[in-house]
């Protein structure tokens, strides 16, 4: 065989080793997409179930068992979260406000894929303007709730805002 | 033809061949990525679509436009079974009750996967409408205000104030048969319907 023969040949064989490569690489990432996908869906159900779970509670401590017409009577706003510490407890929308759990999140392994983490802020905002935190208490509380996994580069956020009615 | 000439034939029908496995590999690779990566998707979204349905459904339990007709608190719920359960609530907003009851059936005849099977609605008297989406579990747990587990089937279903739902979706068909290898998708959710709480 030639040399012009042997570089041909080599040439090839380069060619189809980059076409080979390139078509792998396409495989894999769209298997990551999906995987990625996958692992979203399991985010937002978990993020629904704990929205479902606060949004089944009383809307603050105070409410629990008795009712209040006025803002001054609910819980200050540097005040939400569990009551005295008490974390086993969790009866009203605001003691979701930091989930118990080390480094201010929880832990949850039991879904199927990997293991997720979950962050959650509790905080006031005004009817008129629900993105932006109240400093003073107010008839509305809003839960952000922030999922992720650690072999996903994205984090699900959601939130929804709770309110309280009195007649 | 001299050997020399012999030899770089049969080379190269050597490196040839071995060329050609290469490609038909990737081929066989790539058209089974393609199978897999569709039935992924289709898994997800028959997923999303059914959770969306149940979600609807199970969010007006004990719900009637007409408040005269509202269930008392002992019977929103008729029964429950951990893959079955039947509830009362106005389904179409028309201001009377419907019963709903949604449970898992057998095996879906002639699937290729023999996990699969029916999950069926059933409106009032109405026949129940089976849906084939790949569903391999469909199960329910319910718990009390507590957070305590109760169990099925039900002595007191006024104590449910949290329906625990787990769905496992698999493709009805797959490449070389790997259903609960690589696209099982499976999703928790839990519930809480308004008026289930303590009225």
């Amino acid at each position: 065989m030639g040399t012009g023969q042997t570089l041909l040949t080599v040439g090839a064989i380069m060619l189809l080793g980059a076409v080979i490569l390139s078509t792998n690489r396409s495989l894999i990432n769209n298997s990551t997409i999906l995987l990625n996908t996958n692992i979203g869906l399991e985010e937002v159900s978990l993020a629904t179930s704990i929205m479902e779970e606060a949004t089944g509670k009383a809307f603050d401590e105070n409410t629990d068992t008795n009712t209040v017409t006025s803002t001054s009577q609910l819980t200050p706003p540097a005040s939400l979260g569990q009551e005295n510490g008490d974390t086993t407890d969790l009866n009203d929308f605001d003691d979701f406000n930091g989930l118990p759990g080390g480094n201010g999140r929880i832990e949850v392994d039991t879904l199927s894929t990997g293991i997720y983490y979950v962050k959650t802020k509790v905080y006031y905002v005004s009817g008129s303007n629900p993105d932006v935190i109240s400093n003073i208490a107010t008839w509305h509380k809003r839960l952000d709730i922030w999922v992720w996994n650690k072999d996903v580069p994205d984090t699900v956020k959601m939130h929804t805002v709770f309110s309280y009615w009195y007649f | 033809m001299g050997s020399q000439v012999l030899l770089d034939i049969v080379a190269s029908m050597v490196v040839g061949g071995l060329l050609l496995i290469v490609a038909l590999r990737m081929n066989d690779k790539a058209v089974e990525n393609t199978y897999q990566s569709q039935a992924a998707l289709t898994v997800q979204q028959n997923l999303t679509s059914l959770v969306e349905n149940i979600e609807y459904d199970f969010r007006k339990i004990g719900y009637c436009r007409n408040p005269s007709l509202q269930p008392k608190t002992y019977m929103y719920i008729l029964s429950g079974t951990d893959s079955s359960i039947s509830f009362v609530t106005d389904l179409s907003n028309a201001g009377k009750l419907d019963t709903v009851q949604y449970f898992l059936g057998g095996h879906v005849p002639g699937d290729p996967n023999p996990d699969v099977k029916y999950l069926y609605r059933q409106v009032n008297s109405s026949p129940p409408v089976a849906s084939n989406l790949g569903i391999t579990e469909f199960h329910l747990r319910y718990l009390d205000g507590f957070g305590q587990q109760l169990s099925t089937p039900f002595v007191a279903p006024s104590q449910a104030q949290v329906i625990e739902i787990t769905v496992r979706v698999e493709p009805t068909v797959i490449y070389n048969a790997a259903y609960d290898t690589i696209f099982a998708v499976w999703r928790q959710t839990r519930l809480i319907s308004r008026n289930l709480k303590a009225r």
